[in-house]
């Protein structure tokens, strides 16, 4: 019998022992697959990051950040709060321990934005806005485009992809960044994003046991990935050379995303 | 005359006392009185579901939480909610442990599930804590900082040293729970109107705490005279059987 720390849980993200064999293999093929997205994502993040010097207009952008932190965490809660009864108590403390992070990152991200804007946020104001206004641009509201709170590969997909493409760009932004603090806070958010694409590879790997769930899982992949792209261009610069990655890699072109 | 948030809660937390007293003994005498193995399954799958349910009502607070909530408070929150769910595993293992068998979570949470009478965690909902900042407050001092006592006896009781060092783990826990919650209503209570309002809801909830702990334990005669003789009433129904404590030892 165990006490479970912070340590235990990020362990069990790691265990590849208990799958079918072929879906290991499948999971893996859709991280690769993923590449191109990762690292167009990435070139975007660090020419946004280089050539913003505004630290007001920065805050603004960091307000929107903070606000996908928060409908991360309620989105993850809401899944919790619906889960099966006969949810493995495993994956709950995954998705639990998931939710406190996304918790945390809105409390860093929160004192990113009061620290470049000088003024503590008016949080009902900031919230009420980028949840109406901004929406669109935000990754987490794939969430409810691919209806994850009720289908549970749409949710590994969006674990993999998304968090996954979450970890990377924060680590680049940590890279290029030059202030400290900001640089700091996001290396840590990148690193936890990291393990939530890990929950993702490990929930896949448990579900996506049959060709027609593969399938499925791929068909999600597909589209998901072309609309990640569009949000992280929406949120730091449009770059020739990352869309036409993209375009080799998916045959992605702006008017079909 | 009014008092500060933290002398309300200093009260509060004083006045708990006789029932957590009263609760502890009443679970020592269930685990002393032999329970046959059915009965002690029973009890920890009533326990193990209880964890969850506290998990679930946590996870309906934070995605119900209003846009000016601090993230510090949101934090505090995700943290109870792993928490729980770290408690449900741990008793969920613990059974498999003592049983030799795996939980079969489909069969065993939803009688438990609907069962209204032996869960604590039903005070939530109960309360509506989604939407009233002093009743969560006030269900995580007294609900929690109530099972921190329950879940330190059975550690004390205990005589499986995985068993022990596994509920000691969770009585801390639920004691940083009770401490969020104290914490909470030191800042919420700021006039008479809602100190009177937390005191009600208080009384209630500790009533439905001890028949809930009745439910699921032994009532012992002692611990009811305790209660009677402290909050001025017999909260149990007059026909209620309870044992005294020579009857256990």
């Amino acid at each position: 019998m165990k006490t479970f720390d912070n340590l235990d849980i990020e362990q069990i993200a790691d265990q590849d022992n208990e799958f079918t064999i072929g879906t290991k293999e499948f999971v893996d093929q859709l991280i690769s697959e993923s590449e191109t997205l990762f690292r167009a994502s990435e070139d975007q993040v660090e020419a946004y990051y280089k050539s913003m010097t505004d630290k007001k207009a920065l805050a603004k952008h960091f307000q929107g950040r903070m606000v996908c932190e928060r409908m991360n965490l309620v989105e993850i809660c809401e899944a919790i709060a619906s889960a099966p009864v006969d949810m493995n108590p495993k994956e709950l403390q995954l998705l639990s321990k998931q939710a406190l992070d996304e918790a945390h990152h809105f409390r860093l991200v929160k004192g990113i934005v009061e620290y470049l804007g000088e003024e503590e946020v008016d949080m009902a104001a900031v919230v009420e806005y980028e949840l109406t206004k901004n929406k669109d641009i935000k990754g987490a509201k794939l969430l409810d485009k691919y209806k994850c709170q009720e289908d549970e590969i749409a949710l590994g997909v969006y674990q993999l992809l998304a968090e996954g493409r979450a970890a990377r760009n924060w680590q680049k932004m940590a890279d290029t960044v030059e202030d400290s603090f900001i640089a700091e806070s996001y290396a840590r958010i990148a690193k936890d994003e990291k393990f939530h694409s890990k929950l993702g590879r490990r929930r896949l790997m448990q579900i996506c046991d049959t060709v027609e769930k593969q399938q499925h899982a791929q068909e999600i992949a597909t589209q998901m990935r072309l609309d990640l792209f569009e949000i992280n261009t929406k949120n730091t610069v449009e770059l020739e050379t990352s869309q036409a990655m993209m375009k080799e890699a998916y045959g992605y072109s702006k008017e079909v995303a | 005359m009014k008092l500060t948030g933290e002398q309300f809660v200093e009260q509060l937390w004083e006045e708990n006392q006789v029932l957590y007293k009263a609760s502890q003994i009443q679970i020592k005498a269930f685990y002393d009185s032999n329970p046959s193995k059915g009965r002690l399954f029973n009890n920890f799958v009533r326990r193990m579901t209880n964890e969850r349910m506290n998990m679930v009502e946590i996870a309906k607070v934070i995605a119900a939480s209003s846009y000016d909530k601090d993230p510090k408070e949101l934090v505090g929150l995700a943290k109870q909610m792993l928490d729980e769910a770290n408690h449900f595993r741990m008793v969920h293992d613990i059974i498999n442990h003592v049983s030799g068998q795996d939980v079969d979570l489909a069969r065993d949470l939803p009688p438990e599930l609907a069962d209204l009478k032996t869960k604590g965690a039903r005070i939530a909902e109960r309360y509506n804590v989604e939407n009233d900042e002093i009743a969560l407050a006030l269900y995580q001092a007294i609900v929690e900082g109530h099972a921190s006592f329950n879940w330190q006896v059975m550690s004390d009781t205990l005589q499986d040293p995985i068993l022990s060092a596994t509920y000691g783990k969770i009585a801390a826990d639920e004691r940083t729970h009770a401490g969020l919650g104290k914490a909470a209503l030191a800042r919420l209570l700021d006039t008479e109107e809602k100190q009177e309002y937390a005191r009600e809801l208080a009384k209630k909830m500790r009533k439905e705490l001890y028949v809930i702990n009745c439910g699921g334990n032994i009532p012992i005669e002692e611990s009811r005279k305790m209660i009677e003789e402290y909050y001025g009433e017999d909260w149990l129904d007059q026909d209620h059987k309870t044992v005294k404590l020579e009857e256990i030892y």
